[in-house]
């Protein structure tokens, strides 16, 4: 009875046919839509207490989710192809993790020009005096309108080095990010446009942010306490406007029901669960909604999808350095809180024993010592990111061990960092916690992929061994061929993940070939290839990974 | 020919059927014209097996989100500074501020800022739970060292307490003594406060105070009058004027006022109670110090001593209601406020606080004291206990709110104490 019943679950949560090819379709979203999605404003405070709260809660009293985490088979991503790939959308376009970029695209990254015009005039049209960091919005001589963000007096290049380079990194990834040029602003550039507005914050907190007319005593008392040893240069970093028209944040959970291209739940779309690998190598905590935007393109009738703001994220805070509790624990931590509650105080987390130590003020807060690869925590609880599961941890986890040494470098050194020392920090605190990242999730999943047919054989790539996260000599890999009917037309042991292929299996509809890597420690699910003729010649039809 | 026209029919309907199914991309294939559906994560069984976990979740899911529309109105909509707004006049002069606590009860501050000759009001007033329970407190005041250097006080009082309870004199006075009156207390004072360095104040403080005592109103406990003699009890049934000097003494080094981790705290005062035509003149000093101590990681061990004192030098008499008193919101807060009276008291509370979030703390605390005649008295023994917890929100500059759970061998009490956060 036992055995019926879960025969039944395990048939009920889809594990069955595991010797079929898989056919997954993923639809296109680039398809021109009827008509411009509504703007989004959500609420940060809102979002904070719903995914710290309500979402938890109706996950725990999800019951096919707690049944599948039970036996291991959670919701896996949606719009993964018959490769457990993602393909090529408005969300994300495959770069480093397919084919390794060069220095000069690192460098570049989403980059199209050589940034503001700096031979004329800025008009300033828009003047940002609330908040602790000033900036401003201005339009150059070529028309091309910037967000200008200022770096604190106290951290210099902090949060325009940090988001210069991580615009780089995450481009490289594959993410949509804007345009980010670090400028030697010279302030006699400034004028304010005739229609320039300013946002202030006022005495009367019925309203308590009004807009009035720009005056250039508003803009020299911004430069004042943007510049307030009155250099001659500031360092700027001018943030392109991405093209468009914005029609707000796009969400980690659900899909914008007036963009009919958005047909995958965003917390099953696997660039965005595997965010989180990328976001825990970069040290991005500063999740929130508003750290992404999406823009509606008028001509071509569709909404791309990008991150933003990355000033508070490896080691800046903004407008100082971080510290050593970001990335161990959400904003507002409700298990943290508990804990503490419960214990009387007595347990302390790691992050608070931690030294804040910063070498270098114009990199920030830089340590790896707390870094956990699946502990680490963005600022708020992100829905798509506790879907992560182990397809979703590979894929992230693959291409941010993609990144050579050099291309982290190159990357960093779009800081313009003027102490070398502080860019080669930064540089091996990413190429640290890359490796981190590589040897935690790889020691926890088949790392067989880019099988592809030369000379007659199937050919596989294992990812951790070709990286360095695992020793070669030491791994085997067990193969078998089965037929559609399960029955099995070869086995052997390799010391590569190569197979012969034996001309007499074409005569099979498709054969699957599973590929089980062995080596100490290692416990690990096959990850089988199918394969069928075309033409006589062999094709690869399809991956599972049955991790 | 019936029957061909049901097969075509059938036809017309499976190639309709067919053509949606297309169109609608469940065979795949994209289309320009019409977009696909919305990818379902889990099937139509699964989505029935999660109904039972929907329905229990309900409930909470809109307890919660009117919380999540509260926080966003406070957070998003500016709500408080909104609410801050409209309290305030639009030059920020003059408003009204709701405050609430345990030992005052509920109402509200009024202040008018350089509101004559410079000085800054206010106008408090509360109401407590039950009858006719209020105090009402106008002040003028001229800060920031305006007054020849120092900051100069005006302040009219007036206190109506209808169930102060009285449980007789001394330590060992029983819950089964108490006993009811009602206190009236009206006052103007005048203080004038000078900062000798950055963390001592001195105040120098004259006040003229009428004190008349009345039948308490509690149902639970009889009329202090009519347990007592005004002849036995020095202070009952009379309402006597004072005039009172004082001079204070405070001391405040921690490192985060709000939330201290390190530093001390002291308060002394010495007062002088001269009642007009009445043998009740008294002396009255009150010393405490709260030392504050980092252990680990902001959990702060905070031991604070103190002691009270009430003497009335050569024939004349400490009224009751001058005695040194236990209980209340300060200290022993398991016990209600004047539980024990005697000359003299001393008291000690050793508190735990830890971190639970960035401005929330918890607290544990045990409190002891006792009340003493003569401080020839003093012994270790016969102490009355409180202990208990608290959570408590805090502001760098200070404590926003604080509800307290204290149990002592009497009671268990919840006070609580919301001060203005704006």
């Amino acid at each position: 009875m036992k055995s019926v019943c879960l025969l039944s679950l395990l048939l009920l949560l889809g594990c069955g046919a595991p010797l079929l090819p898989p056919a997954r379709h993923v639809h296109r979203d680039d398809r021109p839509i009827p008509a411009k999605p509504r703007g989004r404003h959500p609420s940060l405070a809102n979002a904070i207490i719903d995914k710290t709260t309500a979402y938890q809660l109706e996950q725990i009293l999800d019951i096919p989710r707690q049944a599948r985490k039970l036996v291991g088979r959670p919701y896996e991503a949606l719009n993964v192809d018959n490769f457990d790939q993602v393909p090529n959308s408005t969300w994300f376009v495959n770069r480093n993790g397919l084919r390794p970029l060069s220095l000069e695209e690192i460098r570049r990254g989403p980059n199209r020009s050589a940034g503001p015009d700096t031979t004329g005039k800025w008009r300033v049209v828009a003047l940002k005096s609330a908040g602790v960091t000033p900036g401003m919005t201005i339009v150059d001589g070529r028309g091309a309108r910037y967000i200008v963000k200022f770096d604190p007096p106290d951290f210099a290049e902090l949060p325009s080095g940090t988001e210069a380079v991580l615009s780089k990194l995450f481009y490289a990834v594959g993410y949509n990010v804007p345009e980010n040029y670090l400028v030697d602003l010279d302030p006699n550039w400034l004028e304010p446009d005739p229609d320039a507005v300013m946002r202030v914050a006022t005495n009367d907190k019925r309203k308590p942010i009004s807009q009035r007319p720009l005056s250039a005593a508003d803009l020299e008392t911004m430069l004042a306490k943007a510049n307030p040893q009155g250099a001659g240069r500031v360092r700027v970093l001018a943030s392109r406007f991405l093209p468009g028209i914005p029609i707000g944040p796009w969400s980690y959970t659900g899909v914008r029901r007036d963009d009919p291209n958005d047909v995958y739940s965003h917390q099953h779309r696997r660039e965005v669960r595997g965010l989180y690998i990328i976001s825990s190598w970069l040290n991005h905590a500063d999740m929130k909604e508003e750290n992404t935007l999406d823009m509606y393109d008028p001509e071509r009738r569709l909404v791309t999808h990008y991150l933003i703001d990355f000033g508070s994220a490896a080691g800046s805070n903004a407008i100082q350095p971080s510290s050593p509790r970001r990335g161990q624990a959400n904003s507002f931590d409700l298990k943290d809180s508990f804990t503490r509650l419960v214990t009387a105080g007595l347990y302390v987390h790691d992050y608070e024993r931690a030294e804040p130590l910063v070498r270098y003020p114009s990199v920030g807060y830089l340590e790896n010592d707390l870094f956990k690869p699946h502990k680490w925590k963005p600022m708020y609880p992100v829905p798509a990111f506790e879907n992560l599961t182990l397809r979703d941890a590979f894929w992230g986890a693959q291409i941010v061990t993609s990144f050579t040494d050099a291309q982290i470098e190159t990357a960093v050194a779009t800081g313009e960092y003027s102490a070398a020392a502080a860019a080669e920090y930064f540089a091996r605190f990413l190429c640290q916690r890359r490796d981190m990242i590589g040897r935690y999730w790889f020691a926890r999943v088949n790392t067989l992929d880019q099988f592809e047919i030369a000379g007659g054989q199937l050919r596989g790539v294992d990812v951790a061994v070709k990286r360095g996260y695992a020793a070669g000599p030491a791994t085997r890999y067990r193969i078998e061929v089965r037929s559609p009917t399960t029955a099995v037309l070869a086995a052997d042991e390799r010391q590569e993940p190569h197979l012969d292929l034996d001309v007499a299996w074409k005569e099979q509809e498709h054969i699957a070939v599973s590929f089980l890597p062995r080596r100490p420690g290692y416990k690990v699910k096959p990850v089988v290839v199918y394969l069928r003729t075309a033409d006589d010649e062999w094709v690869i039809v399809g991956l599972r990974r049955l991790d | 020919m019936d029957c061909m026209i049901g097969k075509k029919r059938v036809v017309i309907v499976l190639l309709v059927v067919l053509m949606a199914e297309v169109s609608l991309g469940q065979t795949g294939a994209d289309s320009t014209e019409v977009f696909p559906e919305k990818v379902k994560y889990r099937g139509a069984v699964e989505e029935l097996a999660a109904l039972p976990g929907k329905l229990v979740y309900m409930p909470f899911f809109v307890a919660l989100y009117t919380t999540r529309q509260v926080a966003e109105a406070i957070w998003e909509k500016r709500a408080l500074d909104r609410v801050k707004g409209w309290l305030t006049t639009a030059d920020g002069r003059a408003g009204v501020r709701p405050l609430s606590n345990t030992s005052i009860g509920s109402g509200v501050r009024f202040f008018h800022k350089q509101f004559v000759f410079g000085a800054d009001a206010n106008l408090t007033s509360t109401l407590g739970k039950g009858s006719g329970r209020q105090q009402h407190l106008f002040s003028l005041g001229w800060k920031k060292g305006e007054v020849r250097g120092g900051d100069f006080f005006a302040v009219a009082h007036f206190r109506r307490e209808p169930k102060e309870s009285f449980h007789g004199i001394g330590n060992n006075s029983g819950i089964a003594d108490k006993t009811s009156f009602a206190q009236e207390d009206l006052y103007v004072k005048f203080s004038y406060g000078r900062r000798l360095g950055s963390q001592l104040n001195i105040d120098t403080e004259l006040d003229y105070h009428a004190i008349d005592i009345g039948v308490g109103k509690s149902r639970e406990a009889p009329p202090t009058q009519s347990v007592y003699a005004p002849g036995q009890l020095p202070g009952l049934g009379e309402t006597v004027r004072f005039i009172k000097a004082a001079t204070v003494v405070r001391s405040q080094i921690v490192d985060v006022p709000g939330s201290p981790t390190r530093g001390n705290r002291s308060y002394a005062r010495l007062r002088y109670d001269r009642a007009l035509g009445e043998a009740f003149s008294h002396f009255n000093i009150l010393v405490t110090s709260e030392q504050f101590t980092e252990l680990f990681y902001r959990r702060t061990l905070a031991l604070r001593l103190g002691s009270e004192w009430s003497f009335a030098p050569g024939n004349d008499v400490v009224p009751f209601y001058g005695l040194a008193s236990l209980g209340g919101e300060e200290i022993l807060r398991g016990y209600q406020r004047g539980r024990f009276r005697d000359r003299g008291s001393v008291f000690a509370a050793l508190t735990y606080k830890f971190p639970l979030w960035k401005v929330v703390d918890g607290t544990l605390f045990y409190e002891g004291g006792r009340t003493l005649r003569a401080p020839g008295d003093f012994t270790l023994s016969r102490w009355h206990g409180t202990f208990g917890g608290s959570l408590r929100a805090w502001r760098a500059q200070g404590l926003v709110f604080e509800q307290v759970i204290a149990r002592s061998s009497a009671a268990t009490r919840l006070l609580f104490n919301f001060k203005t956060v704006f």
